[in-house]
């Protein structure tokens, strides 16, 4: 089955809840679905909504039973699937994630090359010559979801107790980026000083679902001096507008 | 001002929960038990949207350095102030000085503790509850240690009397406990056979203390052979992994999660969740999405008659 000939479905969530399926692979075509739903049914501005959850083919739509009957809330999901059309967005916004792939930053760096058979600089090269898409915001709060890479890493087999945020990992086609201090199973190839979730912050998260980050490397000597210009707050992370070819 | 003589096995600072972050993977963390705390609230004179404790297992003991009203609902516990014996799902006065003792609970699982003016820990997020894991909100993100300090806020809805919730608003604790739920996302993924397994069954609740799932032991369900992409899981969701080993996701559980779901638990059921034991017996029982918002709308309709009697002191 394929993103494209899939008819979205409503499948059942709870009482206060609807999910909307459009497709079962992790494909941009299925994700620019997820997105235009999402588009289409926030403009529809149906009071009670209180969540609308999208994640990679999927989009969960939360609402107040005090406010809304699942009646009327199927009803606006439906009327939403009528009315979305394809996200005629030319241009995404575009994170700039500086990215340390070497040293202690870096410990899984030569088991990945020994599994891809990639040199270092081949692999720096994937990771860093084009954006990646955020297909989903999880695992943690805001742990982006990023794809694709061309190669499928297993995970590794025993998780680390620790892994510290800002950590950049691969796991399956895809890489992400730890956004707090966790246990974690994904396979460590640098680290960025960037904090991309801090709840203190006015705005918490750098990134959102459909957005893209580019990762650019740095060497360990600017890894720590951006990081103490960040913690002094003489850095601000770098975003643009970007067209991004599908 | 409370001082924390002894935490119990897992305190922490609770509201209604943290919502409008899950698209970017903040769960929603807050009370388990939202009728108890929400009571608790209300006889108080709180919003019902005030921080309180949820203790699990055991309540531990505080010592108030000023008068403070206080309501403790949920799990049934031993309450004592300054020695003397104090009502469940009642509010009482704590003189200054006084010490609260809450023992291990003797039926049901959560104590939830109220005080008049609420619990005054910051805003994190629009939310006063603690996510353990990313240990963010509550007091310091984490769970109360011996030593610690609470500050009792000033957001005072209605003034309040010490005063005994009519018997018949506290929720049976009946077990075994029957929780009503809905079909899950994947409730045609499952074959006949599991699913008559699932609901004819009694599963046995795993010890666990964390907020984020539940495990059961009882009969696995093996009939999923798809592999589920990772998709929005609300609270109360019944998943099923490839081991086909059953778990129900609690508020603490990542917004999104790659686990095939045969139901999901009601909300007028939580409760029920939030008090089972470690070792319970539970068994479920389907019910449709109407039935499932009527029975959660009446003990809102509960919940709003308590506290419009109370403002009218016709108690």
């Amino acid at each position: 089955m394929t993103g494209e000939n899939f008819a979205p479905v409503l499948r059942p969530a709870g009482e206060n809840s609807v999910l909307v399926v459009f497709g079962t692979t992790i494909t941009p075509a299925v994700k620019e679905k997820v997105s235009s739903f999402v588009t289409a049914f926030r403009a529809l501005a149906i009071k009670g909504v209180l969540e609308i959850v999208p994640s990679y083919c999927s989009v969960m739509i939360y609402f107040k039973m005090r406010t809304i009957s699942y009646a009327q809330i199927k009803a606006a999901v439906e009327k939403a699937l009528t009315e979305m059309v394809p996200v005629a967005q030319q241009t995404y916004q575009v994170l700039e994630v500086p990215t340390c792939y070497d040293g202690v930053l870096a410990p899984d760096m030569e088991a990945v090359l020994r599994l891809t058979k990639l040199s270092k600089k081949e692999l720096i090269a994937l990771h860093t010559s084009k954006p990646f898409m955020v297909y989903m915001i999880g695992f943690t709060p805001g742990f982006p979801y990023l794809g694709t890479m061309p190669f499928h890493l297993p995970r590794q087999t025993t998780p680390r107790p620790l892994v510290p945020s800002g950590s950049i990992g691969l796991a399956g086609n895809q890489t992400g980026i730890y956004s707090i201090d966790t246990p974690g199973e994904w396979w460590l190839i640098g680290r960025t000083p960037l904090a991309i979730f801090d709840a203190q912050r006015k705005d918490p998260f750098l990134l959102s679902p459909g957005d893209y980050v580019r990762f650019t490397p740095i060497d360990l000597e600017e890894y720590f001096e951006l990081k103490n210009l960040l913690i002094q707050g003489y850095y601000t992370p770098r975003r643009w507008q970007e067209k991004v070819p599908s | 001002m409370i001082t924390v003589i002894r935490p119990g096995t897992l305190t922490t600072v609770q509201d209604l929960g943290r919502f409008g972050y899950q698209a970017w993977g903040m769960p929603v963390s807050g009370v388990l038990d939202f009728y108890a705390a929400k009571a608790a609230n209300i006889l108080v004179g709180n919003s019902t949207k005030a921080a309180v404790l949820e203790m699990t297992a055991e309540g531990g003991t505080y010592r108030f350095e000023e008068e403070a009203l206080v309501a403790i609902t949920g799990a049934t516990a031993d309450i004592t102030v300054n020695g003397i014996s104090q009502a469940p799902w009642s509010s009482f006065l704590i003189p200054p000085g006084g010490i609260l003792r809450l023992g291990a609970v003797t039926q049901g699982y959560r104590l939830y503790l109220a005080l008049q003016g609420g619990l005054d820990v910051p805003l994190v997020m629009g939310s006063r509850s603690t996510y353990l894991p990313a240990g963010l909100g509550g007091l310091e993100g984490r769970s109360l240690q011996a030593g610690d300090i609470l500050f009792i806020g000033d957001n005072i809805r209605a003034r309040r009397h010490p005063l005994r919730l009519p018997a018949a608003l506290q929720l049976p604790l009946e077990k075994p406990w029957q929780l009503l739920v809905t079909s899950g996302s994947q409730e045609d993924w499952f074959s006949a056979k599991d699913k008559k397994a699932f609901y004819n069954s009694i599963y046995t609740l795993e010890p666990e203390t964390s907020r984020m799932s539940y495990r059961l032991t009882g009969p696995l369900l093996t009939s999923i052979q798809q592999e589920l992409i990772s998709e929005p899981t609300g609270l109360g969701a019944v998943e099923v992994p490839a081991s086909g080993k059953l778990f129900i996701v609690l508020p603490d559980h990542g917004t999104s999660r790659g686990f095939a779901k045969i139901a999901y638990i009601i909300h007028a059921h939580f409760y029920k969740l939030a008090q089972a034991t470690p070792g319970d017996k539970i068994t479920f029982k389907l019910t449709d999405v109407d039935t499932a918002a009527d029975l959660y709308r009446a003990q809102e309709a509960a919940l709003h008659k308590l506290k419009e009697d109370l403002d009218n002191n016709s108690l």
